[in-house]
């Protein structure tokens, strides 16, 4: 049950982009289209799983004053992985992403859930979350992606430069670059933000309530004395 | 004293392990990218020559005296010169480094090109990878300053919307190309 409830809680209640806005920077520049948002995704979700077990097994062993030091190394090594298997298998995709495939490594939805999950559960748990979190990262890429593609590019491309796999739009012949520019991942971003809390209020209201943002976890390294976490606060 | 050991300690172990979980997947991989990285070069060569029927990786011409390291593959059909591939490069693309190889044949035009390498915006920049942007070169004479430019600055080749600076940094690399060929032309195409 728990393990059902960590997985789920990324996809929407905790979702890294639309609810914690983590990981802006990936997430803003990849989603120019539905293949570079998924296999982003794919590749986050990977070293998402790696490193939360492999963290989750060294919580009691790694020191805290060097905590950061050692949960990059982890993530990194993993992300080095990941980057050279997928430039020896998958050579299309990593040639598609280019860059970003090695800055997952500064990726702070990897670190914050080695901070904030990992590092104070088991390993089992630490899966379901890296599971949960990865799935609802690379949903969410997909979701803007696919919007900023069809507004900019109007196409949708699921694989490759294959025509099969590659919907047409009316809007191909006159795209709105912009969408595809900077700029249009910001609006794409913010609009859909703003959808989503428009729903959420919609809901509440609905129940006769007003909305209140749910308080997140990760109190352990806090030192502001709000009031919610159960935990101690420890020495810094 | 003691903590600060802990501290050291934990920290060298968990790198020397990553370094060795590193190092087997290198291991393990190195040769199939380089695979893929020369089948690559292959294939791009022979798309921008035109035909032959000679090696020309084994018949390749390496310029002495120019401050220069590209390499000309040069094709023959039956030991005439047809034309030749090289590649060049940039560092001028909006993400940096873009590697062209670029063809030429007899006829003192350039044959095609293809992009090697490039880091380019996915959807923008990444786009000088399309065929569209690369037809242009097709069959395109060699100025007789050996430049190409894009036609915002009064050049031949139609930049990509919202992507000029890659595709000025297209036309860069294969000028800078193009000028280490003209210098030495009388050797190749002997």
């Amino acid at each position: 049950m728990k393990f059902y409830i960590e997985l789920v809680k990324g996809l929407w209640k905790e979702n890294p982009i639309f609810r914690l806005l983590l990981g802006m920077c990936p997430t803003l520049a990849v989603t120019t289209s539905l293949q570079n948002g998924l296999g982003m995704g794919v590749a986050t979700l990977f070293v998402l799983i790696g490193s939360n077990i492999v963290i989750s097994m060294l919580r009691n062993i790694i020191p805290d004053k060097v905590r950061i030091p050692c949960y990059i190394v982890v993530i990194a090594t993993f992300v080095t992985v990941i980057d050279l298997s997928m430039a020896a298998f998958t050579p299309e995709l990593h040639k598609s992403l280019g860059i970003f495939i090695p800055l997952i490594v500064v990726n702070c939805i990897i670190l914050g859930r080695a901070e904030a999950f990992a590092s104070k559960n088991r390993v089992f748990v630490s899966i379901a979350d890296a599971i949960g979190m990865g799935l609802g990262f690379t949903l969410s890429l997909a979701i803007l992606g696919s919007l900023r593609e069809v507004l900019g590019a109007g196409t949708i491309t699921l694989w490759g430069p294959s025509p099969n796999l590659q919907i047409k739009t009316f809007l191909t012949a006159n795209p709105a670059v912009l969408m595809l520019l900077p700029p249009g991942g910001f609006m794409t971003l913010g609009l859909v933000l703003g959808f989503m809390n428009y729903m959420q209020d919609l809901k509440a209201k609905r129940q006769g309530k007003t909305f209140e943002p749910p308080v997140l976890n990760g109190c352990r390294h806090c030192i502001i004395a709000c009031g919610q976490s159960t935990e101690k606060p420890e020495d810094m | 004293m003691k903590e600060t050991l802990r501290l050291i300690l934990t920290l060298t172990i968990i790198s020397c392990i990553s370094g060795l979980l590193l190092a087997f997947v290198n291991d393990k991989t190195k040769d199939k990218i380089a695979q893929i990285k020369s089948d690559a070069k292959v294939a791009a060569m022979n798309s921008v020559l035109p035909t032959h029927n000679n090696d020309p990786v084994k018949d390749a011409f390496i310029p002495t005296g120019v401050n220069s390291n590209v390499i000309f593959y040069v094709a023959k059909e039956d030991g005439k010169f047809v034309g030749a591939a090289f590649d060049t490069s940039t560092m001028s693309g909006f993400s940096g480094y873009i590697g062209v190889m670029v063809g030429v044949n007899a006829n003192n035009e350039i044959s095609a090109i293809q992009i090697l390498s490039q880091n380019e915006t996915p959807g923008l920049g990444a786009n000088i990878t399309k065929t569209s942007f690369l037809n242009q070169f097709t069959n395109m004479a060699i100025p007789a300053d050996s430049t190409i430019k894009v036609k915002k600055d009064g050049g031949q080749v139609e930049q990509i919307t919202g992507a000029t600076i890659s595709s000025r940094a297209v036309s860069e690399a294969i000028s800078s190309g193009l000028k280490v060929f003209e210098a030495n032309k009388g050797e190749i195409t002997k």
